[in-house]
């Protein structure tokens, strides 16, 4: 029973591929395509119109007609017909074509007619090609050496180069496909660049010449085929192969109209027609291959600003995100560490994306974050997700919360800002706090990215409550106490210095203080009954005044000299006269004591008295 | 006698009173340290605000009080009262390392304003020789100067060494007086304060309504311009200027 079944276990298979096939030729649409072998012919030229019929193996065709023409003749009525099939990534595409040549009758304008073709129970209608007729000596002389037989003709001497087919730029180019001429600043725009190609030429060698570049742009590189197998496109009537070169996305960093360079490439092309040798393809070593340089065009993209109103936790991401954050745990000790991981996954540039901003509680150490992109360069629309790892590590006990985290981005599609915010997340921190372990790292003693230790004890205090100096009396006062006691030293040693120099005004300024000294003595004798001395020391009191005031030597001066001195400096004879009779109750007293009664000195010490200050002031006048 | 205990009595009070008001300051910065090492952080900022109230500081304190406004997230008044602290002591390392460490949170990064040169030779004269020290220093070369006046003319000491004394002592003694009362009258820079307010935008003129000139957040220090009843105009390090409610300042 076991041999058995691996007998005809290839049998099975077989049974199962063939059951499966038609199922996919069935499944593929049906694609009729009209196309000539070239638009533009001379006189004597043939030109090839094919009718492709795709997604069919030619089974359930029916021949179709040949299309009418005008200004051209049909050299053959029964079409040739070609089959072709090919398996893209696993799945088989049939395609089953008919083909008819023309010659034209003149030069001018040519069209071939629509023409119907029925597919099983359907039927197609093909668009009318036209085609330009010029003359023959218009055309590139590839062209006007299709003569199969001139070649036996041609003198086996002539050495002359057999001549090159060089490709048009109708039969090979680059297009440059953006999604979008237009898109907002930070907006992806996805640039596709195809390489066409007239069937049967071939291609070698191609590689790209200048460096890509697309300025005011952040740029990402998208996954190509790297073995393309060719598509087969009609173009304005002509047939392509097609294969994807590049397709890049690009970023607008700035507002403006901005392009794309160009993309060039080299290659080296065999075109199929141009050869004077029919038997040429036959043989690959005959074969010539031209160089040739492509360029795709210039792609220009208007990048529009970003409209206002954006979000405070707008940081210029534009796409389409969801944010996720999550921590590691949420229940820790004091110096153990919680890791909070924000992801940011979705459509857009994420390389540069920034991480959203988020304020943890002071008692956290944050480190920078870990980060990581994960990018998704197939298809036509880069996407990805962007992940942070921020470690945070409590340095207290207590029950903290991470704030809601909030990203926002604009979303072009809506135009418009979209938020998203996570939920705040409560950390429960258990432990001792100020354990040494808290301190990661130091720095000259110093924790790294945290505050010092506090301090234990203060070393000095200094009082608040101090007022301005400027506005401090005392400052003033102090500052003038040593110029105030210079002042009085100057003045001081001015008097001394005039007491020195100036007797007579030194006699002046000594005059009331020796009177006054001298009626003092006169009362203490009064008091102690020597009345003789009494009136001695009154008579000095009141001459020593005079002499003094007057800067002259009393000793020795008559009353008629006295009454002379003071008659010439103005005093009355009224004053002068009391004077001389209070000298002469003087002069009693010394010399007749005992007739001196007590009213008697009263009355000599109220004239003493007196008199100094009046002949004091008259002098002064 | 009675009149001798009397002073004596009047004269030992005085003296005590600042002795018992600096002993409740220190108890309440031993308490407020204590609630700090036990992570109780507003009840050491209560308790450091006790020492305050008692009318004295130390660069300890600001320190201290600085660092539970930190621990608490607080940190326009954690910078606040760094910068306190720095005042007293410009070159305390640890007031230093956790100043800049809280200026790395600040959110406003401006360019500093360079000082015109009068205001820098200013601010290194006032830091070379500080208000105080150059006032008790001059007065007692004034007090000098004076006696050697009063020398000169009470007893004519007369000489070269004798009169350039005098010079020297009374210009000295003048610049240094001129130099304090100056420094004092006008500080070599402006009053500062902290931005407290998470965010505040400075407007044209001190009315709410008026239009915002910059916008600035939490713990940007700050030049004191002129003030009103309600605002403040300011000057941001890089020169700009506008008005912000008083209540959003945290004065240095």
């Amino acid at each position: 029973m076991r041999e058995i079944s691996i007998r005809f276990l290839p049998f099975v298979i077989l049974c199962v591929t063939v059951g499966w096939l038609p199922s996919t030729v069935r499944a593929q649409d049906i694609k009729v395509q009209a196309s000539v072998s070239n638009k533009i012919i001379g006189t004597e030229e043939a030109v090839t119109y094919t009718i492709q019929v795709e997604g069919s193996d030619g089974t359930n065709i029916s021949v179709p007609p040949a299309p009418e023409a005008e200004g051209l003749t049909l050299l053959q009525s029964i079409p040739g017909t070609q089959r072709s099939v090919s398996i893209v990534n696993g799945v088989m595409a049939q395609s089953f074509g008919f083909t008819w040549t023309f010659r034209p009758t003149a030069e001018g304008r040519a069209t071939i007619g629509a023409t119907t073709i029925q597919v099983g129970d359907q039927s197609f209608h093909t668009q009318p090609v036209t085609i330009n007729v010029v003359a023959q000596t218009q055309r590139p002389t590839r062209q006007q050496q299709r003569d199969p037989f001139s070649n036996i003709l041609r003198s086996p001497f002539d050495q002359s180069p057999e001549p090159v087919a060089e490709p048009t730029k109708e039969d090979i180019f680059i297009r440059a496909l953006p999604s979008s001429r237009e898109a907002f600043q930070g907006e992806q725009v996805t640039v596709e660049y195809r390489l066409y190609f007239r069937e049967g030429i071939q291609l070698r060698q191609s590689r790209l010449t200048d460096s890509w570049d697309a300025e005011g742009f952040w740029r990402e590189e998208l996954d190509v085929e790297t073995r393309p197998i060719p598509r087969i496109v009609v173009e304005n009537g002509l047939r392509y192969n097609t294969i994807v070169l590049k397709r890049a996305a690009v970023f607008p960093t700035r507002a403006g109209e901005m392009s794309v360079d160009p993309l060039k490439i080299e290659s080296e092309a065999l075109l199929p027609f141009g050869s004077r040798d029919p038997f040429q393809s036959l043989f690959a070593l005959r074969t010539r291959f031209t160089p040739v340089q492509l360029a795709s065009p210039r792609v220009n993209i208007d990048a529009r600003p970003l409209p206002a109103g954006a979000p405070a936790s707008f940081n210029g991401a534009v796409g389409s995100y969801a944010m996720t954050v999550v921590p590691d745990r949420t229940e820790l000790q004091v110096g153990e560490s919680v890791t909070l991981t924000i992801n940011l996954a979705g459509r857009g540039n994420l390389a540069t994306l920034d991480s959203p901003k988020f304020d943890v509680p002071a008692v956290f150490d944050q480190y920078d974050p870990d980060v990581s992109s994960l990018l998704d360069r197939a298809g036509r629309q880069l996407s990805g997700s962007k992940t942070y790892r921020y470690v945070l590590i409590p340095r207290s006990n207590g029950t903290f919360e991470i704030p809601a985290i909030e990203f926002s981005f604009f979303d072009p599609v809506a135009e418009r800002y979209r938020t998203s915010t996570s939920s705040p997340i409560p950390i429960t921190v258990t432990g001792m706090a100020s354990t040494p372990a808290v301190v990661s790292a130091t720095t000259n003693g110093m924790p790294v990215d945290d505050f010092a230790p506090l301090f234990v004890s203060t070393t000095e205090w200094s009082t608040t409550n101090r007022s301005a100096l400027h506005t401090w009396l005392w400052a003033y006062l102090l500052i003038l106490i040593p110029i105030t006691a210079s002042i009085g030293a100057y003045v001081v040693s001015k008097q001394r210095d005039r007491f020195q120099k100036d007797h007579s005004w030194a006699r002046g300024r000594r005059a009331h203080p020796l009177s006054k000294k001298h009626l003092k003595q006169a009362t203490q004798l009064l008091a102690s009954g020597d009345t003789v001395g009494y009136y001695e020391e009154l008579e000095r009191a009141v001459l020593g005044f005079v002499g003094n005031r007057l800067n002259v030597a009393e000793r020795g001066l008559t009353r008629e000299g006295l009454d002379d001195l003071l008659g010439k400096r103005g005093i009355e004879s009224e004053l002068r006269d009391r004077l001389r009779r209070f000298l002469d109750a003087c002069d009693q007293g010394r010399f007749a004591p005992s007739t001196a009664s007590p009213e008697n000195k009263e009355e000599a010490l109220d004239d003493a008295s007196i008199l100094i200050p009046e002949i004091d002031e008259r002098v002064s006048e | 006698m009675m009149r001798f205990y009397l002073t004596y009595f009047l004269l030992a009070l005085l003296t005590a009173l600042p002795v018992t008001a600096q002993n409740e300051a220190v108890q309440a910065f031993d308490e407020g340290t204590q609630f700090l090492m036990d992570g109780d952080f507003p009840n050491a900022i209560n308790a450091f605000a006790m020492a305050e109230r008692a009318g004295w500081a130390s660069t300890e304190l600001y320190y201290n009080v600085g660092l539970a406004h930190y621990r608490m997230d607080h940190l326009g008044q954690a910078i606040q009262y760094l910068e306190r602290a720095l005042l007293l002591d410009s070159e305390n390392e640890k007031v230093v390392h956790s100043l800049n460490v809280a200026r790395l949170r600040t959110q406003d990064q401006f360019s500093q304003l360079p000082d015109p040169f009068w205001k820098k030779l200013h601010a290194w004269t006032a830091r070379v020789m500080p208000m105080r020290t150059a006032f008790w220093l001059g007065i007692s070369i004034w007090f000098g100067f004076g006696a050697l006046v009063i020398v000169r003319l009470l007893f004519a000491v007369r000489g070269d060494w004798w009169r350039r004394m005098r010079v020297i002592s009374g210009a000295l003694g003048a610049l240094l007086l001129i130099h304090a009362l100056a420094t004092s009258a006008w500080p070599p820079t402006d009053p500062m304060a902290v931005i407290l307010a998470s965010e505040v935008d400075l407007v044209e003129q001190a009315d709410p309504g008026a239009a915002s000139v910059q916008n600035v957040h939490e713990g940007l220090v700050v030049h004191i311009k002129s003030r009103t009843s309600e605002w403040t105009f300011i000057q941001i390090p890089n020169g700009i200027r506008g008005w912000v409610p008083q209540s959003v300042l945290g004065e240095i």
